[in-house]
């Protein structure tokens, strides 16, 4: 397991090639640093005292190589140090990642998700750093040392004697001034933490301050803190200079020594003048290795205290194994549960689950109702191998279910959760997720994990069918006509033509039931629900400069708007819509929903708030690129849905008379650049089911959005079109966390995604909850009809009007069974079930 | 046609108030969002939206979810403990509803179905939040729940008085999960 890996395994695993290049260039690097003294040696014994030059141009020439070469291997050895640490960071993140991918539920209902991030991201950065550096610092430093110091003996085995002396001292001294460094700092942290309770207490009581005018009394108090603080800071800085000058005294007074030592050698004769230069450089320079050694063994201490936290953090066991042990073709299973005496107990002793037997043959099904907390969930989960029964049995066919593999039970059943989680991509993409998962682990696949070849997946029709079953095929739909298609999509050239032949139909057959919901593309009418930029253009852009984003850096447009003056109004209600949204949204998460009322895009909250902070400059003063943005703004601006800033009259009448001088300016300055609004003409820029309203719809509301799109539909199928637009809303990305669907379609979703698999088993946890009564109906109708005899069902069931065709209703009261049998023996019997139906319709 | 542009009420637009102030206003009015600090009330105003119905259409259904809360700017709700409304004057309704007045703020914050059918009776205009909005919001400003349940609490309590009244004076009080 990754977490027994103690720091020291990485460096061994890391790539044997790339250290051993790595000790290699380590060993000319060392050779390429003392070379340099050599030759300064001789450049003063040899070529300036015998006034040679011919010497003097060589032993230069040779010095600057020497020192290049080691400048350069340096280089190396970072790169290689740098490949190695980051290889092994991977390693690690990957490793531990899927480990915690395995751990029991349990475990994250204690650990949040902050924290397994943090771990992953920063905690074993400093671990990987270490990896990288573990060969190639130590032994680099290590054998410059005994370089410099050989090479010093070699010089003057006496003066290499007196200098170095000083550095066992320094070891001698460092460690307590370090340590007492160290405990300074923590006195500082402690103290910086008091003083920011006492600042919190202080604001958290502000009220009470001003109301007793007891300003002076805070002030007091929050002074004592600060002299502590000061007491400790000033002497934690103490010693922590402390430590340099130490360093830095021995570094210089070394060369005292030196020349006194030297200097009366070398008046003696018994110490050239060279070999006092290049020893004085020597000493010098063995003050670096020396510093980088004591900085690694930092990074040393640092790596290995944070790298076993992080591993000791995830050091629990996996309940559960993913694969069988030896390779095989995955358990068919039928469906038969068999459950015994089962018990879950959770820490303290709690059981949440005590003795529950119950059995149901396969095909048969099972409403488990009962009360909030009354441990339902709880034994699905227990079925589902989602949690690690402490006692009795769950046998399915006779297996028992905790000893089975992942792989197995995840083959056999489709489990949709109680909140279930969609991932953010296609709802296609959620759709596959279980079949994909259970594909062969050598099924080829993509980087994301996805299998690439079609043949092994599911047919476009067998998704439908299934988005049919489930209920979500309206909504699909509805993505599907909110697609804007995209230009390149040439194949698509018959789908526009059938979609105006729609448009037709829908406006003969359906146009007057309907127009009070729909605001049509009118040429003499300020349209509400359309963007300013669409009011003004009335058209789609054929070239991109036209297209909204790039509107307002357009020339031509600006020059337009100032003619039409409607520059400062545009700059005034862009700058409106831009203080009112940062006023409501400015704290608030980039989350799409919010954004949905404001023109405002989720990213560019951050620059609008930096604008707003500025304060209120005359517009027309502004930068010219703010300018442009808050034109862009006010483009965006459409009155039907956002309700932050008024829209007067004027502006409306300003637009309305814009529009007729654009087309005629346009027409002049770049005929056809603009596609204007044609009954007959696709619009580009517009979604499908906007191209077939020729319009917009005014509101959202589910039960006019139902009647447009039930309109659509015949219309869709008589042109046999229904199919693609499904596809095409089967690629909508539902955003992170599936933010984009409601969660109704969430759930719709999560349960497709389960029937998708057609597994012999299906435990559903309260998985219509948030339907409405329709949906719910079709999918208990689907239930009875297409799965039951086929395939066992366990659902825990809240809404207890839908439990009468059940084969078997369980009432559960903390972590018990109280009853069991069919709906009506037990309403028969007035029981739990029975005051339970009663009890809920009676409120 | 006329009445599915929404009413603003005149005053108000002559001001030149937006539609969000103009909602922030009636929700300071409204008992459930009493006791609201007034940054979460005007995000909770921003994402509601302003919707109509025609005299006979429904608000909601018996036995249905509860979608959304609304709040009646301008006419008329009726309540039928019933899966579908009477038609129009065939019976008194089990309650009604006018301007100001909220109705399905609690159902949101629980799991159960609607007991009542709710129609317009005369052309209506309403704000409306869904309930997705609302817990969004309410995952924002956690504060949101607890004032609701506060408000929610009072106003039960309130209720529970006067029904003891009305029976006392043998009247029946129905509609209290339609609050
Ligand atoms: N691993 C666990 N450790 C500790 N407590 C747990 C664990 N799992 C569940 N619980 C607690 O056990 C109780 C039963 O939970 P469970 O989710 O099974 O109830 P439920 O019947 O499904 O309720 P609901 O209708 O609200 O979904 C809850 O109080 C829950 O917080
Ligand atoms: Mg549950």
């Amino acid at each position: 397991m990754v977490t027994k890996k103690p720091l020291f395994a990485w460096v061994k695993e890391s790539s044997l090639k790339l250290q051993l290049l790595l000790l290699a260039v380590i060993g000319v690097t060392v050779a390429a640093r003392v070379f340099p003294l050599e030759m300064q040696k001789k450049i003063i014994n040899e070529a300036i005292s015998l006034k040679q030059v011919e010497l003097l141009v060589l032993y230069s020439g040779l010095y600057l190589a020497s020192v290049l070469l080691a400048s350069g291997l340096k280089y190396v050895i970072t790169l290689l140090q740098t490949s190695i640490g980051e290889r092994a960071l991977q390693q690690m993140r990957q490793q531990l990642f899927e480990h915690i991918l395995t751990l029991p539920l349990g475990f994250f209902r204690k650990t949040s998700a902050g924290t397994v991030i943090a771990s992953l991201v920063q905690e074993l950065t400093a671990a990987g750093e270490f990896v990288g550096a573990a060969i190639a610092i130590p032994v680099t430093n290590t054998l410059t040392l005994l370089g410099f110091a050989a090479y010093m003996f070699y010089l003057s085995p006496t003066m290499a004697a007196i200098s170095l002396a000083l550095y066992p001292v320094l070891i001698f001294l460092l460690p307590p001034l370090q340590r007492r460094t160290n405990n300074w700092n923590k006195a500082r942290v402690e103290s910086t933490r008091v003083l920011s309770n006492k600042i919190s207490e202080s604001i958290g009581g502000i009220h009470e301050i001003q109301a007793n005018g007891a300003n002076h009394i805070e002030g007091r108090k929050h002074f004592r803190f600060l002299q502590d603080l000061y007491r400790i800071r000033i002497t934690w800085t103490l010693y922590r200079q402390g430590v340099k000058v130490l360093n830095n005294l021995f570094q210089s007074t070394g060369p005292f020594l030196l020349f006194l030592v030297g200097g009366w050698l070398a008046i003696n004769g018994r110490f050239d003048l060279g070999a006092l230069v290049a020893f004085l450089s020597a000493y010098e320079k063995i003050y670096d290795p020396w510093k980088e050694l004591m900085d690694f063994y930092q990074v040393y201490q640092d790596a290995k205290v944070r790298y076993a936290k992080t591993m000791e953090a995830f050091d629990v066991e996996p309940e559960f194994v993913l694969q069988p042990a030896e390779a095989r073709a995955k358990q068919e299973l039928a469906g038969a549960i068999e459950i015994k005496n089962l018990v879950f107990e959770v820490e303290g002793g709690i059981r949440l689950l005590n003795g529950i037997d119950m059995s149901l043959a396969n095909g048969e099904h099972l409403a488990l109702v009962g009360f909030s907390g009354s441990g339902k969930s709880t034994l699905a989960q227990c079925m589902g191998q989602l949690y690690k029964y402490t006692g009795g049995s769950v046998q399915i066919d006779g297996r028992e279910v905790a000893e089975l593999p992942k792989s197995d039970i995840a083959h056999n059943m489709g489990y949709v959760a109680q909140a279930p989680f969609i991932f953010d991509g296609t709802i296609q993409e959620n759709l596959l997720y279980g079949v994909e998962a259970d594909l062969p682990l050598d099924a080829p696949r993509d980087d994301m994990g996805r299998v690439t070849d079609p043949a092994l997946l599911p047919s476009l029709d067998r998704m439908i069918e299934v988005v049919q079953q489930t209920g979500i095929f309206q909504d699909v739909l509805r993505f599907g006509l909110n697609t804007v298609l995209a230009p390149e999509q040439g194949a698509q050239a018959e789908l526009r033509n059938k979609i105006i032949a729609i448009r037709q139909d829908f406006r003969n057959d359906h146009g007057p039931d309907l127009a009070d919901y729909l605001e049509f593309f009118e040429e003499g009418r300020y349209l509400e629900h359309s963007s300013l930029a669409a009011n003004l253009i009335f058209g789609h852009p054929v070239k991109s400069d036209y297209a909204v984003e790039n509107l307002a850096k357009s020339q031509f447009f600006k020059n337009f708007l100032s003619e039409a003056q409607l520059r400062l109004p545009l700059l005034t209600l862009g700058d409106e819509l831009a203080r009112q949204t940062v006023d409501i949204l400015g704290e608030l998460p980039e989350d799409a929903l919010f954004f949905e009322q404001s023109p405002m895009l989720p990213e560019e909250l951050e620059s609008w708030k930096e604008y707003v902070a500025r304060g209120r400059i005359p517009l027309a003063q502004l930068p010219q690129e703010d300018q442009d943005r808050l034109l862009e703004l006010a483009l965006r601006f459409t009155p039907g849905r956002h309700k932050m800033v008024p829209f007067s009259r004027l502006l409306e009448t300003l637009v309305l008379e814009g529009r007729g001088r654009f087309r005629t300016a346009l027409e002049a300055h770049d005929p056809g650049a603009v596609s204007f609004y044609r009954a007959d003409g696709y619009i580009e820029s517009q979604p499908i089911l906007d191209n077939i309203l020729f319009g917009k719809a005014k509101t959202d509301q589910p039960h006019v959005m139902e009647r447009i799109q039930q309109a659509i539909v015949m219309l869709l199928i008589e042109q046999d079109m229904l199919e693609a637009v499904v596809s095409i809303g089967l690629q909508f990305r539902v955003g992170t966390k599936g933010d984009r669907l409601s969660g109704g379609q969430k759930q719709k979703l999560a349960i497709a995604r389960a029937f998708m698999k057609e597994p012999p088993i299906l435990i559903m946890d309260e998985a219509t909850s948030a339907l409405d009564n329709r949906s719910q109906s079709r999918i208990q109708n689907l239930i009875e009809t297409k799965w039951k005899g086929r395939a066992t069902l366990v659902a825990v069931v809240h809404r207890l009007d839908i439990i009468k065709n059940f084969d078997q209703v369980a009432v559960m009261k903390a972590g018990k069974i109280v009853e069991q049998g069919t709906y009506a023996e037990l309403m028969a019997k007035k029981g739990s079930l029975y005051e339970l139906v009663h009890g809920a319709q009676q409120h | 046609m006329s009445s599915f542009t929404a009413p603003s009420s005149t005053n108000d637009a002559a001001e030149g108030k937006s539609e969000l102030q103009q909602n922030l206003d009636r929700y300071r009015q409204v008992w459930l969002f009493s006791g609201l600090a007034l940054e979460p009330l005007k995000l909770l105003a921003y994402l509601s939206t302003r919707e109509t119905l025609k005299p006979g259409e429904p608000l909601f259904h018996r036995g249905e979810l509860p979608t959304a809360m609304a709040v009646v700017l301008a006419g008329t709700l009726h309540a039928y403990a019933a899966a579908e409304a009477p038609p129009a004057g065939a019976r008194e309704p089990d309650a009604s509803f006018g301007p100001g007045d909220c109705v399905g703020g609690l159902a949101l914050l629980g799991k159960e179905t609607h007991n009542y059918t709710v129609v317009a009776a005369e052309p209506l205009s309403y704000l409306t939040l869904s309930r997705e909005k609302l817990q969004r919001a309410m995952q924002q400003y956690p504060d949101i729940g607890l004032k609701l349940c506060e408000a929610l609490a009072t106003r039960v309590s309130q209720w529970d008085r006067s029904a003891l009244d009305a029976l006392a004076r043998q009247e029946t009080r129905l509609g209290v999960s339609l609050l």
